[in-house]
């Protein structure tokens, strides 16, 4: 399921979801006065990451999409005494790969720790900066649906909504695990049989940097007990590779960048495969590293860590609806591009007995599924649900 | 069955093969699974969202998941897949519980 595909079999009315509402809108009478009555409604998918988030927008009242972009979340505050035309434009504020590539004139301001808002100055920037991007006139009444943490408080869920206010008209914040099954999920299929509906019953497996995050996705706000967070995820195997490297090859000098780079080009689980000969250059020179051990057990790590609350999860589901989330569990972020983690996962609970269990992955719009969740959720979303957020 | 003789003494034993009425047969059967299986995951919420409606001020926390149709568009008998904004309606109950029990 490619975005390309979404954006074509994405008809509202297929489904059986109610048609999109969006258009026409009425102009809203508590909208920023700035927006002229008759101005056009754009909706915002928003996957507002901790290093990365993704953007996917749309006219209201269409399934084409204007925009679709992941970016990295990080504003670029340009430093006092940069010569002029240094920075493109003499610009301030530098944005996502811009600000990276700029990252030696520019103080680097990530807006999000840890899945909420750290620096809502760098917040409400990054969102300008959006709106900047999706519609430029200014004119244009804008309404963005952002994914959070299924485990973010109410402090850190009113923390966006003061970030987005006068920036964005209104605002729905829904889970991510829920926008992640909304987006991964074949509307086409939808009440087709044999099609087992993600938002109605799934476990979602959500691999980053810092933590996996697991959560039960049946239909409703995911309650504490629908979850589990694990902070064992890349960051960590990419330690435990780099502790490895460093007792095998001491002196090696690779840089945690580098680890990164080659667990992502060589990220497996399962039974340990030799030779895996990697070349690298240390020092000017060229080497040649026997990793197959050392990026087998790291990555073997994470599976010892997920699986018990994976099956703490499943147990919690209650008896009717076990046999179909046992069908549905499906393994997203950067995680799940390790190579056999779903037959991994698969074949562990079918040897712990658990009925015919089916683990996917979610392939490689995973960055994008939050996102498209979230565009459907605002194509979908009553006048009355919106949130409206006063200039 | 009857059917299926006559139309093959019409039109010849080879115009319906096994294999294809196989394959009907399973996914009909299939089908009247899924929906039994439906039926049964909805039937305890539908009955706790139109048998005891809280109303919002006085839900406890945390709050029992709501069920995926609020009380007031409940859906049709031939249970259709809940649509999104009904399903946010549950989300957005709880957000705003959380947010109207939050001290300022
Ligand atoms: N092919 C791969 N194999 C193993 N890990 C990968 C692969 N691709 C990305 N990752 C890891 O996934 C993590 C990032 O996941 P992502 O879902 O993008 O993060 P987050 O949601 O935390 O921003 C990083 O640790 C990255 O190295």
């Amino acid at each position: 399921m490619s975005s390309a595909t979404l954006e074509k079999t994405e008809k509202p009315t297929a489904n059986g979801i109610p048609a999109v509402s969006a258009a026409p809108f009425s102009p809203p009478a508590t909208a920023p006065a700035k927006r002229p009555a008759a101005a056009k409604t754009i909706l915002l998918g928003f996957d507002l990451g901790t290093n990365k988030s993704c953007i996917l927008a749309g006219a209201a009242g269409s399934t084409d999409i204007v925009l679709s972009k992941v970016i990295p979340s990080v504003v670029g505050y340009v430093k006092e005494g940069i010569v002029e035309g240094i920075i493109t434009d003499n610009a301030t504020q530098l944005f996502g790969e811009d600000a990276l590539r700029n990252h030696l004139h520019v103080n680097l301001v990530p807006p999000l720790a840890n899945g909420v808002v750290a620096h809502p100055e760098a917040a409400r920037d990054l969102f300008r900066h959006i709106r900047q991007l999706v519609d430029p006139s200014g004119q244009a009444e804008l309404r963005a649906v952002i994914g959070v943490p299924a485990n973010a408080d109410a402090s850190a869920r009113e923390e966006i909504r003061h970030c987005a206010q006068g920036i964005f008209d209104r605002l729905l914040l829904i889970p991510e695990p829920f926008l992640a099954a909304l987006g991964f999920r074949d509307d086409a299929r939808v009440g087709q049989a044999g099609y087992a509906d993600p938002v109605i019953n799934s476990l979602f497996i959500d691999i980053g940097g810092g933590t996996s995050d697991l959560c039960l996705v049946q239909g409703y706000f995911p309650g504490p007990d629908d979850q589990a967070s694990i902070p064992f995820a890349g960051d960590a195997i990419d330690a435990l590779i780099q502790s490895d490297l460093d007792r095998t090859y001491p002196n090696n000098g690779l840089s945690r960048q580098k680890v990164r780079e080659l667990k992502e080009a060589h990220s497996y689980v399962g039974a340990i495969r030799k030779p895996l000969d990697v070349k690298v250059v240390i020092g000017g020179k060229g080497h040649s590293l026997e990793l197959g051990e050392t990026i087998g057990n790291a990555c073997n790590a994470l599976i010892d860590k997920i699986y018990p609350a994976l099956t703490t999860l499943i147990a919690r589901a209650s008896s009717d609806s076990v046999l179909a989330l046992l069908q549905n569990i499906v393994v997203t972020g950067g995680g799940s591009q390790i190579k056999g983690i779903d037959t991994l996962l698969q074949q562990r609970l079918a040897d712990d007995g658990f009925e015919s269990p089916r683990v996917r992955v979610a392939g490689q719009d995973y960055k994008r599924y939050v996102a498209m969740g979230a565009l459907k959720a605002a194509r979908a979303a009553r006048e009355n649900q919106w949130q409206h957020l006063l200039a | 069955m009857d059917a299926l003789k006559a139309v093959r003494e019409r039109y010849g034993p080879a115009c319906v093969n096994d294999e294809d009425l196989d394959q009907i047969f399973q996914r009909e059967a299939a089908r009247v699974t899924d929906a039994r299986i439906l039926a049964e995951l909805l039937a305890p919420r539908l009955l706790a969202a139109m048998g005891a409606p809280q109303s919002r001020e006085t839900r406890p926390a945390p709050a029992p998941p709501p069920a995926p149709f609020p009380a007031s568009s409940p859906p049709t008998a031939t249970a259709d897949p809940p649509g999104i904004a009904d399903l946010l309606d549950g989300m957005l109950a709880l957000d705003h519980d959380a947010r109207t029990r939050r001290p300022r």
